[in-house]
């Protein structure tokens, strides 16, 4: 069901396509009939019933006007079942000349045929005058070409060089103001090309209020330097300013900047000044012969950066070449040979100062000397020339004559390096060992690199390291060794007092009787001397016991108590005199005589 | 399926082989025979070949310094001994025709003390190379660590005698070493391979010349100031402490 209803679909709009190429026609309008040089006039090409395969209009040759396609739109309406396809190309006309005006038919080309619209008559006027004005001085008024008349108006522009009969490679200005005293927008200069001349610009874009009559305009000034490159009447093409100003149809109430509303309407306007004719002046016969194109008014300065050096150390030649005019063109004037010096020339500096006037400026040269010989030299005069187009005639600027003087270096005195000579005690040593170097080695083995290989790198790093590193483990180990036997036998010297405490303390909390007990108390004893010396108690004899003791400090006195006491127990223990005493007598008894001996040892 | 890409990679594995038509034996050979012939550049080139691929044989700069002495070029020459007697210092052919060269040098540049120390008082210095003398610390610095760990377990005096004579003889050979190492791996030395060369106070070719070193001279250099490929400097020193900065397109370096 869909797919039908799909096909049906498809088949209607094929139907409605069919029948719009076959009704095609192509319509031109332009917004207005009458303009003037400064409008803009926008023109329409209308084709309808045209969808695919067809061309963009073919405009017809119309010298009298600038032709810009500023876009395209298209649209499809569907009007009860009818398709009708538009499309519209649109145009912005810039009229070139006043008169009338004849666009021929536009054809466009559709389904392989041509359609054509009718002809469009436009009638162009001159632009509107302008008020008198007070121009800014600038250079030589009489040379400003006017292009105001009498009158009012709210904005127009001005194109005007500074001198119209310059010589070759002078400096002339070109300035263009625009004065305005109505809100304008989107305004684009286009300035023309300069193609015989060399130029820089000097001001960029300055702005600035004038008042003319009892009006107050905004002027946007910009100034531009030219160097005329040859001689001949040469012309400076128009400039245009294209800008958006206020429409006069919404009534003169509004264009007061109180009701400056960004939603004020405006149209397009073209302003242009007319070309400029210099009539370049050729320079005059009897160039000097150190003129390089050098045309303005220009000073020189020479001076030395050093004038007394040493061997080895280099002074610099500093030659500046300043005024106005085109000072980029100067070049080096210093001619003459310095045998006494080398000498390296450094990348000429320029630099300009641009102001309303003109461009001033500089080029500094720079010549490091290096003397080659010590001693007093003459740096000789040298001339620059130029042509200066106030006076009209050529002039020379000469440089002093400069004088430096070269002492010997302490390089000189410090080279160190002395030729061999006969009498040199180095080649005697030496003598000529034969007549000819011996010849090359022709050994298949010369092949065999004698580089370090990865894994020579490595034995070498083995050997190196493994060594010590076996020596240090094992002397790390005997210490280690040595060092836990030391530190348990202090560990047990210094808590065989505790140690004791903790057994006899549980004896005395026992409920042990008769032999167990002096059994116990001996072992305690025994435990107390062996962990005292870091030795096994258990299998000391009595004597053993007291001679330990002995070497510990314990005195005499304390330790034949100790023997008396052991001895005691032993007998109690083994001769059945157990009864003679307490158990808790024999203990208390044991732990005084312990305790005073360990504070006799620790003293 | 396998079998065919083990046929691939058996097609790739002797790909290699049929790119280096020309063996380092047939280059060898070629080199050799165009020295005899006195085609002397087409000799050079086969040997700067061969030791481009990573031959660095000390008989290979030998014969390159052979050649460039046949071609009038003494600093190359002398770079090139230079170069083969570090890798064969005992190689009377090498240290013949060093000497040899070396009368051809205008320059008297003298000797740093260190090197005339070391010459004197630890004479084998000279005759070894710096790997054989790595290698000679290697065994007896293990000689030394062998004996005293032996000591260390058995505490006899034969073992504690032998290990001091073996640190004596460990620390001679360390201390030669370490200055061979320092003379010939961490410092650069380079041999002026120009006519003349004026060695300047800076690196501007518009400095002031200091003093003049010619063809030979044989310099130690020791800093650099690159400023592109074209221009290049090297600060060097003589052996008596004066420095001066050369275009290192003068300077062979070792």
């Amino acid at each position: 069901m869909r797919k039908t209803l799909f096909l049906i679909v498809c088949s209607f709009f094929l139907a409605g396509i069919q029948t719009a190429q076959a009704d095609v026609s192509v319509s031109a309008s332009v917004d207005r009939a009458q303009a003037t040089l400064e409008d803009e006039i926008y023109l329409t090409v209308t084709v309808r019933g045209v969808l695919t395969g067809s061309s963009e209009p073919v405009l017809p040759p119309i010298p009298a006007f600038k032709a810009i396609q500023s876009g395209t739109s298209s649209s499809i309406q569907i009007i009860n079942g009818n398709i009708e396809t538009k499309k519209e190309f649109s145009y912005i006309l810039i009229p070139k000349d006043e008169g009338t005006h004849t666009i021929g038919p536009i054809s466009v080309l559709a389904g392989g045929r041509e359609y054509k619209s009718r002809p469009i008559t436009i009638q162009i006027g001159s632009a509107g005058p302008v008020p008198r004005q007070n121009l800014p001085s600038l250079g030589k008024r009489e040379d400003v070409v006017p292009q105001a008349e009498e009158g009012g108006k709210e904005y127009w522009m001005t194109a005007e060089v500074s001198n119209a009969d310059p010589y070759v490679n002078e400096q002339i200005l070109y300035t263009f103001r625009f004065f305005t005293r109505v809100n304008v927008g989107g305004a684009q200069l286009t300035i023309p090309e300069f193609k015989d001349f060399w130029s820089e610009e000097v001001v960029p874009e300055k702005k600035y209020y004038k008042t003319i009559g009892d009006q107050r305009y905004v002027v946007s000034e910009k100034v531009i330097a030219l160097y005329p490159l040859k001689s001949g009447s040469l012309e400076i093409p128009e400039t245009s300013l294209r800008l958006e100003v206020p429409d006069d149809a919404r009534g003169r109430f509004f264009n007061d900047s109180f009701f400056n509303f960004p939603t004020m309407k405006m149209k397009q306007k073209n302003l242009r000044a007319k070309p400029i004719l210099v009539s370049v002046k050729p320079l005059p016969p009897g160039k000097p012969e150190n003129f390089t194109n050098l045309v303005g008014q220009f000073g020189l300065s020479v001076n030395l950066s050093n004038p007394e050096i040493k061997m080895g150390d280099s002074t610099t030649l500093n030659v500046e070449l300043s005024g106005q005019g085109n000072v980029k063109d100067g070049v080096l004037p210093l001619k003459a040979e310095l045998p006494a010096f080398k000498t390296y020339d450094d990348r000429p500096a320029v630099d300009t100062v641009k102001s309303e006037t003109g461009i001033q400026g500089k080029k500094s040269f720079k010549k490091a000397l290096v003397p080659v010989q010590s001693g007093e030299f003459s740096i000789p005069p040298f001339s620059v020339s130029y042509f200066d187009p106030q006076k009209g005639t050529y002039e020379s600027l000469t440089s002093p004559s400069l004088i430096v003087r070269v002492l010997p270096s302490e390089a000189e005195r410090l080279n160190p390096v002395t030729a061999r000579s006969s009498s040199d005690s180095a080649v005697k040593e030496s003598p000529v060992i034969a007549e000819d170097i011996a010849t090359i080695h022709t050994d298949a083995l010369a092949l065999e690199s004698q580089q370090w290989g990865t894994g020579s790198k490595a034995l070498v790093f083995a050997g190196l390291f493994f060594p010590p590193l076996l020596f240090l483990g094992t002397l790390a180990f005997q210490k280690y060794q040595t060092q836990k036997r030391e530190n348990a036998s202090v560990y047990r010297s210094r808590t065989a007092w505790y140690h004791f405490q903790k057994k006899v303390e549980k004896l005395s909390r026992s409920r042990e009787k008769g032999d167990k007990v002096l059994e116990e108390l001996t072992d305690s004893l025994r435990d107390y001397v062996g962990d005292r010396c870091g030795i096994y108690g258990r299998g000391l004899t009595v004597a053993d016991m007291t001679g330990h003791l002995e070497e510990r400090d314990a005195g005499r006195d304390l330790t034949a108590k100790f023997g008396q006491l052991m001895q005691q127990l032993e007998s109690s223990r083994y001769g059945g005199e157990a009864q003679k005493k307490q158990a808790f007598e024999w203990i208390n008894e044991a732990k005084n005589l312990v305790r005073a001996i360990e504070r006799k040892i620790k003293r | 399926m396998k079998k065919f890409f083990l046929t691939v990679f058996g097609l790739l594995c002797f790909i290699p082989l049929g790119l280096h038509a020309e063996g380092p034996e047939e280059l060898f050979e070629q080199a050799n025979t165009a020295y005899y012939k006195n085609q002397l550049k087409n000799a050079e080139e086969r040997y700067k070949q061969l030791i481009a691929g990573g031959i660095s044989s000390g008989d290979l700069y030998y014969n390159l310094g052979n050649v460039y002495y046949r071609q009038g070029e003494f600093g190359e020459a002398i770079q090139n001994f230079e170069k083969a007697l570090r890798l064969n210092p005992r190689d009377a052919d090498v240290r013949a025709n060093l000497k040899f060269v070396e009368q051809k040098r205008v320059d008297n540049l003298g000797e740093t003390f260190a090197s005339s120390f070391f010459r004197i008082f630890f004479f084998w210095y000279s005759y070894l190379t710096l790997k054989e003398l790595i290698l000679a610390f290697t065994l007896f610095s293990g000689l030394f660590w062998g004996l005293a760990w032996l000591n260390l377990l058995f505490h006899k005096s034969f073992f504690r005698w032998g290990a001091a004579l073996f640190f004596v003889i460990s620390l001679v050979i360390g201390s030669s070493t370490w200055f061979k190492y320092t003379v010939e791996g961490l410092q650069t030395w380079a041999v002026i391979v120009k006519p003349e060369v004026e060695v300047r106070s800076t690196y501007l070719e518009s400095s002031g010349t200091l003093f003049k070193l010619h063809e030979g001279s044989k310099v130690r250099v020791i800093d650099y100031q690159k400023f592109g490929e074209k221009d290049a400097w090297a600060l060097m020193r003589l052996p008596e402490g004066q420095k001066g900065w050369v275009r290192l397109e003068e300077l062979g370096i070792i």
